[in-house]
């Protein structure tokens, strides 16, 4: 009979569902309990800027601005100055005195980071960006050279 | 339009203030102001520079870019070894270098501290045909044995008169 | 030689001027040659090798730079072939091996020779993997210049302006083979004062301004073309600016002005405009305290109509007037003195150094004719401190040209080591010494055409006499055929400078070169100021008050006519002259005595971009914009009628000059009763309607128009409607080179030209007195320089007073000390300096100096000044 290759491929299939779900069950829960656990991020997710410095402490930003140039939004906006050779702020003869973004012009799209010559400016992970007024959006040189550890872990890509 | 286009109008050489015979005579004139102080000092600079009326930046110039004008203070005994490529090639050269500097201790460019004797390294002192060879002030010292050296280093530290 | 070559580049024929160097040629027919060491504007040279180019004949082809080689008829040049390619990445290779790749910190990326061309023409990828060679990357080479050694391509053409347009070699390439470098002698900075220029013309970012240093990008600037304010040359510039703020200032060209360079007080000197002390809103002096509090415009504005109406009202409209700075735009300076004559009623108005000097009001003929003539006689004038644009100039045709230069000056200038004559004069004596030239020039003249007759015949009676001492002179004059005689405020001021002027103008017209007299202000626009009227008896236009004609067409213009006798002049205001006065840009009070008599005053109102001496005394402040923050239109010294449009945002509530005085004159329009002069006040009562008010005004006499002026264009196109000649200068006509007006449309004949000299001379000092000699020093502490930036500041000399070695070996003086210096107006304590540019008998001290020395002990008056060194 016809019928009964049916009737067992029916049976498979039904098993074979069920594979899932068994699959799906044993797995685990996928909800993450945030903000008490972290989010899996992949390590080229961009969020905030921010800063970064030498080992030895000097700040990378040579107040260049290549990534106010290269920002599509105008968000950043930098205003460089010349290092005391006695107290220099960063290696070389100039450094960024003013660098700020405006993160609500920003579009996260990564170009500063390509632009800048020293990798000074990266985009981290940190995706919690609300604050309670318009102010706090306007990130100062001090903010992005002291970013916050961000609530997440890397995962693999 | 164009009130003055230098490349329209070509001037002459010399056309300018500068009295171009004044100026051949820059070479001379430092050597006789080298001879004074066996260097040149800032003050002779600018007296040349006055007297042929360059600027002193125009003399200064041109005396830094001749080897044989000096702009440091150097020893009263000036050895001038050769590193040009025939007496590199006779076994000079280095070898006649480390062996001076040993035995003076101090490196080329450097003078003696009682400030008597200056070690430097030259460049071809047309003398490749009796290479290797080097020269105190303005005496050649051709055909160079280390028995040789010793012997012209032993005048110059018995104070004798030279060249 | 034919005049005109034709040659073949890369299969184009191209007509050029036989002469013209290849590199030229081959931009003329619209190819690019690639260059580093060549200009435009500097010698050839062939340092660079980036040029060479492929130059094909009869026995096959040959590279050779095309920066040097001259156009000849049949020239076949090829740029584009594979040799040529090959050289030139091949020379950008070799440039760069000692090249720092720090382009993103370098001022000049973005803008750099260099770069582009290594884009262009590079080979992409670098055969060099060696470390470069590093020398000095932060040096200077003067107070206001550094040099990065690294970053330097020894193009020589920082050295070559040096030499060939300053005439001042001070840089030079040190040492040779790798370790080559640009230097300076130690001890011996750059001080040319155009010096600036050189930043400019570096084809890499080797030389910084340290001014501006990091202080721009530059694709993200705003720029905009302007002229300079600093002095009358009206040299043009671009204002660079970005976020509000003025980053730098560059040259423009302008070959009839300032060729390309600028000097570096145009170029250093601009933090004034931005300054963190500038006045931003209107200040009031408050009735209770005592103290300027700040106020809004129309409280601000309301007090001055309010004030001045009342005084006005009281005393009549001469109690009242004005004194402007010869800096202001010609908008400013016609609507100032259109206030005062036709809504105050007066012909109170004029500017320091106005009336008092005897000034030529056609200027110089064109500063075009420096390179055009063969003798240039500067009186009192000294260029290489006053318009250094101009000293460039005048160097530039003396070093190429051969012309010869007669100085007569109390003090050994600059420019005095050139080949003519100097002659040192005792300060007063000019008059005096001119009339003897003349004298003799006339009687040589004479004696040639004359010779039967005698020598007797050709003698002038009155004349001290042929001049036998100058013969050199004479012949030197008299062999002139296309001479220039300028003369500067300086010699021109009081009963001697019309003295002096009138014996230049014998002198000149004696050798038939009457219209080469040339009068050189102060201020950056004073020939726009004269022109517009900014003086006591002269209107617009240069018509004296009493001319009923003129006075009728400004009164069809203004709606009423200015009064037929002449003003107060600003020494007669200060004086005592006024109850009320309106101050605009000039800070009269920095000098004591004139704080004091200001003091006296009823009612000072001030505008000004600071609150100076003067505005501290001000019953009300103005807050003004400066040159870069407002359209406005200056003349130059040429007569050339130049645009200066806005280039930033005017500093917090300032307003424009014009703007001002027309929100000031629409308040006194409104005011009761000022609409018209006639005495009765129209008592118009707001219940009447529109129709009876406007009957009642025609009943009452003519009455001003208003002030209808809703940009600084509006203002311009009515003083085309005042003053004749300035009839075609639109806006759109200024265009960015400016227009000049016609000397020849000006029909003001010379009014005193036969006086004669009534002056005594000036008599040698007696032993341990000294004759004041005040001429103007370049870095001196103007108010703009006070607020210039640190780096500037810092050239500000401290206060000292020059003496010639002999008179300090005589009077047994030691240098450096510190003296007393008394003379009758006052007494004042400064630094001695040796100088041997001084004259026996002399003491210099330079014009405003910190402090005002010079002033103080009576400079600048016009009058011989003896002075006691204790």
């Amino acid at each position: 009979m016809a019928n009964v290759s049916t009737v067992f491929r029916e049976i498979g299939a039904v098993v074979q569902a069920m594979g899932v779900t068994l699959r799906a069950l044993l797995a685990g829960p996928l909800t993450v309990q945030y903000p008490e656990q972290p989010i899996a991020v992949y390590p080229r997710f961009r969020a905030r800027h921010e800063l970064r410095r030498y080992e030895n402490g000097l700040e990378r930003c040579i107040g260049c601005m290549l990534c106010e140039a290269a920002c599509p939004t105008g968000a950043i906006h930098v205003e460089a100055a010349e290092n005391d050779p006695a107290h220099p702020v960063s290696p070389g003869e100039r450094y960024a005195k003013v660098y700020e973004v405006n993160l609500m012009r920003c579009v996260f799209c990564g170009d500063c980071e390509t632009a800048c010559p020293v990798e000074a400016i990266v985009l981290g992970h940190d995706f919690e960006l609300a604050v309670y007024d318009r102010d706090g959006f306007l990130l100062t040189k001090e903010q992005l050279l002291n970013p916050k550890v961000p609530n997440v872990v890397v995962r693999a890509e | 339009m164009t009130m003055d286009a230098a490349r329209q109008t070509p001037h002459a050489p010399g056309a300018g203030l500068v009295d171009p015979t004044k100026q051949a005579m820059l070479l001379s004139a430092l050597y006789l102001a080298q001879e004074q102080a066996g260097y040149l000092t800032p003050a002779a600079i600018e007296r040349v520079a006055q007297r042929l009326g360059l600027s002193p930046g125009q003399v200064y110039s041109v005396a830094s870019f001749y080897s044989l004008f000096r702009i440091e203070p150097v020893g009263r005994y000036v050895i001038q070894v050769c590193k040009g490529l025939s007496c590199y090639l006779c076994g000079g050269a280095e070898k006649v270098a480390d062996y001076i500097s040993a035995k003076l201790g101090i490196r080329p460019g450097e003078t003696t501290p009682d400030g008597r004797i200056t070690l430097e390294l030259v460049e071809c002192l047309a003398s490749c045909g009796t290479a290797p060879a080097m020269r105190i002030n303005d005496q050649l010292y051709e055909n160079l044995t280390l028995d040789a050296i010793d012997l012209a280093l032993e005048r110059l530290l018995e104070g004798g008169e030279h060249g | 030689m034919p005049d005109q070559v034709t040659l073949t580049i890369d299969d184009v024929k191209v007509t050029v001027p036989a002469g013209t160097l290849v590199v030229d040629a081959a931009k003329a027919a619209g190819i690019d040659i690639p260059v580093f060491c060549s200009h435009p504007k500097l010698d050839p040279l062939g340092a660079c090798r980036m040029c060479l180019v492929e130059f094909v004949g009869s026995r096959g082809s040959r590279l050779d730079t095309a920066c040097t080689v001259r156009v000849a008829e049949g020239m076949a040049v090829r740029t584009n072939t594979e040799q040529v390619k090959a050289v030139r990445e091949a020379n950008l290779g070799f440039i760069l091996i000692n090249h720092p790749l720090d382009c993103p910190i370098c001022d000049k990326g973005g803008e750099c020779p260099l770069q582009d061309q290594t884009m262009a023409y590079g080979p992409g990828v670098s055969q060099f993997v060696e470390p470069k060679r590093h020398k000095n990357k932060r040096y200077p080479i003067s107070d206001l210049i550094l040099l990065d050694q690294e970053r330097c391509i020894l193009c020589w053409r920082c050295i070559r302006y040096l030499e060939e347009w300053e005439d001042k070699p001070q840089l030079g390439l040190f040492e040779r083979g790798g370790e080559t470098m640009i230097d300076t002698f130690p001890g011996q900075p750059v001080d040319a004062k155009t010096s600036g220029s050189i930043i400019d013309i570096c084809p890499v970012g080797a030389l910084t301004n340290r001014v501006a240093r990091f202080r721009y990008r530059p694709w993200e600037l705003k720029k905009t073309p302007s002229v300079c304010n600093h002095c009358p040359v009206g040299c043009n510039l671009r204002l660079d600016e970005r976020v509000h703020a003025l980053r730098r200032i560059v040259a423009r060209e302008n070959m009839a002005v300032n060729d390309e360079w600028i000097c570096d007080k145009g170029r250093f000197v601009h933090q004034f405009v931005d300054h963190p002390e500038r006045l931003k809103k209107p200040l009031v002096r408050d009735a209770q305290r005592g103290t300027l509090r700040e106020a809004t415009w129309d409280e601000a504005l309301d007090r001055v109509v309010e004030k001045l109406g009342a005084l006005v009202e009281a005393n009549g409209p001469n109690t009242v007037g004005g004194i402007a700075s010869p800096r202001v735009s010609n908008e400013a300076a016609y609507l100032f003195q259109k206030f005062f004559r036709a809504l105050v009623g007066t012909n109170n108005v004029d500017f320091a150094g106005g009336s008092a000097v005897r000034a030529w009001p056609t200027g110089l003929s064109a500063i075009t004719d420096i390179a055009r003539s063969d003798l240039i006689v500067l009186v009192g004038f000294d260029p290489s401190e006053a318009a250094p644009l101009l000293a460039v100039h005048i160097k530039r045709v003396v070093l190429r040209k051969g012309a010869k230069l007669l100085i007569i000056h109390p003090r050994r200038i600059e420019l005095a080591k050139y080949p003519g004559a100097y002659l040192p004069v005792l300060p007063g004596n000019e008059a005096a010494l001119l009339g003897e030239l003349a004298a003799a020039v006339q009687a040589s003249k004479g004696v040639r055409g004359q010779e039967a007759r005698g020598k007797q015949a050709a003698r002038n009676p009155q004349s001290p006499g042929p001049g036998p001492q100058y013969p050199d002179v004479v012949a030197l004059l008299a062999a002139a055929k296309s001479p220039l005689f300028i003369y500067g405020p300086d010699v021109a001021r009081g009963e001697r400078g019309r003295a002096t002027v009138a014996a230049l103008l014998n002198l000149a017209t004696a050798l038939g070169q009457g219209d080469k007299l040339a009068y050189i202000g102060a201020g950056a626009n004073e020939q726009g100021v004269r022109d517009m009227g900014l003086l006591p008896d002269t209107l617009p236009g240069y018509a004296p008050v009493s001319d009923a004609a003129v006075r009728e067409r400004l009164g069809k213009l203004w709606g009423l006519q200015p009064p037929a006798e002449a003003g107060q002049t600003c020494a007669r205001m200060i004086g005592g002259g006024v109850k009320g006065l309106f101050v605009m840009g000039d800070n009269l009070a920095a000098l004591p005595a004139v704080a004091e008599a200001l003091r006296k005053l009823d009612f000072l109102v001030v505008q000004d971009l600071f609150l100076t001496e003067t505005a501290q005394l001000a019953d009300v402040v103005l807050p003004a914009c400066s040159f870069a923050e407002a359209d406005g239109t200056y003349t130059n010294l040429e007569r050339r009628v130049q645009r200066g449009p806005q280039g930033i945002r005017a500093v917090g509530e300032s307003k424009a000059d014009w703007a001002i005085l027309t929100a000031l004159a629409e308040k006194w329009l409104a005011a009761e009763g000022r609409g018209d002069r006639s005495g009765v006040a129209p008592a118009a009562a707001p219940e009447l309607p529109d129709w009876k008010r406007k009957k009642r005004k025609a009943k009452t006499g003519p009455a001003a128009k208003p002030w209808n002026y809703p940009t600084a264009q509006s203002v311009l196109e009515e003083i085309g409607k005042a003053v004749p000649f300035y009839a075609t200068m639109r806006w759109e006509a200024l265009g960015e080179g400016g227009l000049q007006w016609s000397a020849r449309d000006l029909r003001v004949g010379v009014r005193d030209s036969g006086l004669s000299n009534t002056q005594s001379p000036t008599s040698n000092p007696r032993p341990g007195e000294f004759l004041l000699v005040s001429s103007p020093l370049f870095w001196d502490a103007s108010l703009f320089m006070q607020y210039a930036a640190d780096q500037v500041r810092q050239l500000i000399p401290a206060p000292f007073v020059a003496l010639n070695p002999a008179d300090l070996a005589t009077a047994k003086l030691a240098e450096g000390s510190q003296m007393t210096l008394t003379s009758p107006h006052g007494s004042v304590i400064l630094t001695l300096k040796a100088d041997a540019s001084v004259q026996p008998g002399t003491v210099w001290i330079p014009a405003t100096l910190p402090g005002l020395p010079a002033e103080t002990l009576g400079g600048g008056r016009g009058e011989p000044i003896s002075v006691v060194v204790r």
